[in-house]
Order: C-alpha cells, then sequence, then structure tokens
C-alpha cells in the first residue's frame, strides 16, 4: 500500500509539472509580434483621440479644448484596450 | 549590389506598366502583381480541390475542404446562424490575407500586407459594411451599442464618449496590426540576412542559424495573423448582428 501512495504522489507532482508547461507554452512563442500587438492598442487610441480632437477643434474653432479632452479620453481608451489585450495573452 | 541597398528597400513599389486614367495613376505595380498571383493561385487551388468530388479525396481536396470547415465553424462559433450569408466574404478575405502573408515568404515576391494602405483599405471596408449592416438590421436602436448597461447615470457622459472612441479605434488597430506585423518581420529578416553579409563565411554562421529560426516564426504570424484578422472581422459582425453589451 506504502509503495501504490508513493506512486499516486509521483504521478500528481508530474500531472502538476506537465499542467504548467501547458500554461506557459499558451503563449505564443513569437514575443516581438505580442510586443507589436499590445503597443499597437495603446498607440491607436492615443493617436485616434488625439486626431479626433484636432479636427473637431478645427471644425468648432476651440483651439486647444477638445484636444485635451479627446486626448484623455483616448488615452483611457488605449489602456483599457491594452488592458483587453494583455488579459488576452493572459499576463493578467 | 543587394547589400548596400536598405532593409525598407523590400517594401518599395514599382510600376510595371504605366496606366493613367485622366490625372489618376492607377499603374499596374509589382503589388498588383503579387496581388493578382495570391487571387489566381487560391482560385486554382480551389477549382481542382472542388472539381471532382471523389469518395476517396486527394490532397488537394482535401486541404480545400479543411479550410471550409476551418472557416465555416469560426463562423458558426462566433457569429451564429445569422452570420452564414456573410460565410463567401469572410473566407475570402481570409483567403486573400493568407495568401498575401505566406507568398510574402517566398524570396523576390512582394508582400502586399505589409503596406497600410491595402490594409487600411480591408479594415476600412469592414468596419463601414459592419456598421451600415447593424444600421439596417436595428434602425436607431443600434445607439444603444455606445450605452453600456449596468451603469450609473452620472457616468454615462464619460463612458458614452470612451465607447465612440473605442468603436472607432477598431479598424485602426485591426489594419495596424496585419501591417506592423509583417513590416517588422520582413525588415528584421533582412537586418539579419545583412548581418550574415557582414561577418563573412567565420562569424556569419550565428545570423544564419537566427535566420533560418525567424523564418519559421514569420511563416507562423503570417498563419497568425490572417486567422485573427478573420476572426475578428466576425467579432466585429457579432456585435453588428446581435447587438449585447
Amino acid at each position: 500500500m506504502k509503495k501504490l501512495k508513493e506512486l499516486e504522489k509521483k504521478l500528481d507532482k508530474v500531472k502538476k509539472s506537465k499542467i504548467k508547461d501547458n500554461k506557459y507554452h499558451e503563449r505564443p512563442a513569437v514575443n516581438y509580434s505580442i510586443a507589436i500587438n499590445i503597443s499597437i492598442e495603446l498607440i491607436t487610441g492615443i493617436g485616434l483621440g488625439v486626431f479626433l480632437g484636432l479636427m473637431i477643434d478645427n471644425y468648432l474653432q476651440t483651439k486647444p479644448l477638445m484636444l485635451i479632452i479627446c486626448f484623455i479620453l483616448g488615452t483611457l481608451v488605449g489602456f483599457f484596450n491594452m488592458y483587453k489585450a494583455l488579459k488576452r495573452y493572459k499576463f493578467f | 549590389m543587394a547589400a548596400n541597398k536598405g532593409p525598407l528597400h523590400q517594401f518599395e513599389i514599382n510600376s510595371i506598366y504605366d496606366i493613367k486614367l485622366y490625372n489618376t495613376d492607377i499603374s499596374f505595380t509589382n503589388s498588383s502583381l503579387s496581388m493578382l498571383i495570391a487571387v489566381s493561385l487560391a482560385s486554382l487551388i480551389f477549382y481542382i480541390g472542388s472539381k471532382k468530388n471523389g469518395s476517396t479525396p486527394n490532397r488537394i481536396q482535401i486541404l480545400v475542404e479543411m479550410s471550409y470547415d476551418f472557416i465555416a465553424n469560426m463562423v458558426k462559433d462566433n457569429v451564429g446562424n445569422g452570420g452564414k450569408p456573410y460565410f463567401p466574404f469572410i473566407f475570402t478575405l481570409f483567403l486573400f490575407i493568407l495568401f498575401g502573408n505566406v507568398l510574402g515568404m517566398v524570396p523576390y515576391n512582394f508582400t502586399y500586407t505589409s503596406h497600410i494602405i491595402v490594409t487600411f483599405g480591408l479594415a476600412g471596408f469592414i468596419f463601414l459594411g459592419v456598421t451600415i449592416i447593424g444600421i439596417i438590421k436595428h434602425g436607431i436602436n443600434f445607439l444603444k451599442f455606445f450605452v453600456p448597461s449596468g451603469v450609473p447615470i452620472a457616468l454615462l457622459p464619460i463612458l458614452i464618449p470612451i465607447e465612440i472612441i473605442s468603436y472607432l479605434v477598431r479598424p485602426v488597430s485591426l489594419s495596424l496590426r496585419l501591417f506592423a506585423n509583417m513590416m517588422a518581420g520582413h525588415t528584421m529578416l533582412k537586418v539579419f540576412a545583412s548581418f550574415i553579409v557582414l561577418l563573412g563565411v567565420l562569424g556569419g554562421w550565428a545570423p544564419l542559424a537566427l535566420v533560418v529560426v525567424l523564418t519559421g516564426f514569420e511563416i507562423m504570424i503570417a498563419v497568425l495573423q490572417a486567422y485573427v484578422f478573420t476572426i475578428l472581422c466576425c467579432l466585429y459582425l457579432n456585435d453588428a448582428l446581435n447587438l449585447h453589451h
């Protein structure tokens, strides 16, 4: 019986280590692609915010106001999208 | 000769046959040529694969049926039964991007997906189409998409602009993702390949090994990015058709 229990313990250990290995491999091996994808989420948010702010300013003649508001909103969107992307890659 | 051209030289567009329509330049370029090659190759493979319906399928038929099943299941899982009319479009999109990415790995062939105007053209039309489908399907109710449910009213003035910006950001990030991945990969390959020439016979083996590994990664990224582009297109379509938040 003792031997059987020891064997079970060993089996559990092996199974746990295998699960860990699998979790590690859930991220794709191409790390620079992940870096590009995550940074794009941030950059597009801020960039589109600034672009929209400048366009609205141009249209409404409210020079710096909408730029500041849209920049802040765009930054929020960028960070939120980056958080979602990080979650997709299981960093959180 | 080839060594003193920079790593970005491969993305240059050259006109093969000059065509001018009034004042607009619509020349047949190397980009158009590689698009033509990709489209005709895809059509040829699918024509051969679906020509005779043998009870024992040959290799090409299995390839064709597997890729069909892959996209059909993707549409069914992500969009539901309402997505069936859009299956041909999504399948064509997937094949166009996949063939562009993978044929771009063939030496001397041009990678058309490494140009932002191509990817932004695709993503912009998808964005417009999905928005129009949503408006036709739901009418004025489509605007509810921008109002998150279960949020106190005091927060809505902040959250609605955020939702609108994060909706408008979709085509930009969708196109930039594909473009940046393809461009970065190809530039990096070229840079490491130039190290081989610089280090010569003695030291060039290390970057050569790296280039071999990176080529494998590049092919993987090519397939992965085509998949990512297609599945995001499916998810956006799902948002427009089923409208739950």
